[in-house]
């Protein structure tokens, strides 16, 4: 063999095992590389997966809440003509104050608010509410016009009956004390509900019933109580009262009717806090004392004429 | 002592097998390059597609709190008693 060739074979081979060696060292990383990537690929499908998972509970979040907001709105929706019953009803009880008892369609009415105020799922609930509310107000308006017509007629009666006795002549009892009866102020005196009617008519409230009561004034005793549907109540005690208690009393009850008049703005009102401490009960004492019942400050007393007025000093 | 011709034929076998192992070895490394590359490809479709879902989830989770927040005005406006009557009050 020539040397030639020989060195040719040596460095062939010795080539050989170099490039042979870098391969395997290569291989080596490709491998380790390669096991790398599976490993992260498989924990990257562990991670979509836990994903894909939170997604679909999040979607069914989402048309949950959505859901939620859709029925609100359903529910607000439904609500609208019930406020516009409700709206109806507060004018029907407005021209009702003075002249019927509302109590019953007030609580029906209030009642049907509790139910509209609670009700979270069926919009047909509102809407039964909603007829409800108007009905109230239909029986109202009918009460109302009823008794209009009742007090038209005896006022035509009355007004008969007097010109038949001016027709009698001098005899008949014509004059100031025959026509004070027409004219049918309530007498002072007697039980407790006539005595309470002639006081407050004297007070000017004379538009406002007057029912008896057994003191209960919800839920402690009271020889008079106002009540915010638009009626004072009295307790036999009523009929024992001196003449001026009775006015002080009937002008700080009519006092409240006239705050309930006013109740948003008067709660809101900074002066009324400044002045009263946000009591009505020392307000209406004020009322009373501007009506000449009383004694009050004299800033107290400017406040308590604005009420009379309907007037809110903030 | 072999045939001088017989040590040449042996010594050019070994290194023709030298040779033959070293191209087989490149070529299981181009093979492997290729699988490497698959893998890294697949590395990186998985993060793209991870990345998209949390995106996705993260839009539901926005999605959520404001559907949240319109179902809670929604809740104020029906407990609320504006434009109903008062309770019924009473003043001794």
């Amino acid at each position: 063999m020539s040397r030639t060739i020989r060195r040719v074979l040596a460095v062939a081979s010795a080539a050989a095992l170099l490039l042979g060696g870098a391969a395997l060292e290569r291989r080596d990383a490709l491998v380790t590389d390669i096991r790398a990537h599976d490993a992260q690929t498989a924990a990257l499908a562990g991670r979509i997966a836990s994903e894909e998972r939170t997604g679909v509970e999040l979607a069914s979040a989402l048309a949950e809440q959505r859901a939620r907001v859709e029925l609100g709105d359903t529910l607000l929706a439904a609500r609208e003509p019930f406020l516009a019953a409700v709206a109806e009803f507060g004018a029907a009880l407005e021209s009702a104050q003075g002249r019927v008892d509302a109590t019953t369609q007030v609580q029906l009415v209030t009642g049907a608010q509790h139910a509209v105020l609670a009700e979270r799922e069926r919009p047909g609930a509102i809407a039964e509410a909603t007829e409800t509310v108007t009905a109230a107000a239909g029986t109202l308006r009918a009460e109302v016009q009823a008794h209009e017509e009742e007090q038209r007629r005896l006022a035509e009666a009355a007004a008969a009956a007097a010109a038949s006795a001016r027709g009698r002549g001098p005899s008949g009892g014509a004059g100031p004390g025959a026509r004070s009866g027409a004219a049918s102020t309530p007498s002072v005196g007697g039980d407790a509900v006539a005595r309470g009617r002639g006081a407050l008519a004297q007070l000017g409230g004379g538009h406002i019933a007057v029912r008896a009561y057994d003191g209960n004034c919800q839920g402690r005793y009271a020889d008079a109580c106002s009540y915010s549907s638009g009626y004072i109540a009295v307790a036999p005690a009523i009929a024992d009262y001196s003449q001026g208690r009775l006015l002080w009393a009937m002008a700080h009850e009519f006092a409240h009717q006239v705050q309930f008049g006013v109740w948003a703005p008067l709660q809101r009102s900074e002066t009324f806090g400044a002045l009263f401490g946000g009591n009505v009960e020392s307000l209406a004492n004020c009322m009373a004392a501007a009506r000449g019942y009383g004694s009050c400050s004299a800033a107290q007393l400017d406040f308590a004429n604005a009420v009379w007025g309907r007037r809110v000093p903030h | 002592m072999a045939h001088p011709t017989a040590r040449w034929l042996s010594a050019g076998a070994c290194t023709l097998l030298l040779c033959a192992g070293v191209l087989t070895a490149e070529l299981q490394l181009r093979s492997l390059h290729a699988t490497h590359d698959a893998a890294a490809a697949a590395v990186a479709i998985g993060e793209r597609a991870l990345d998209q879902l949390q995106g996705d989830n993260a839009a539901l989770s926005e999605q959520i709190e404001a559907a949240r927040a319109a179902a809670a005005a929604r809740e104020a406006s029906l407990a609320s008693t504006e434009g109903m009557l008062p309770a019924e009050d009473a003043a001794p």
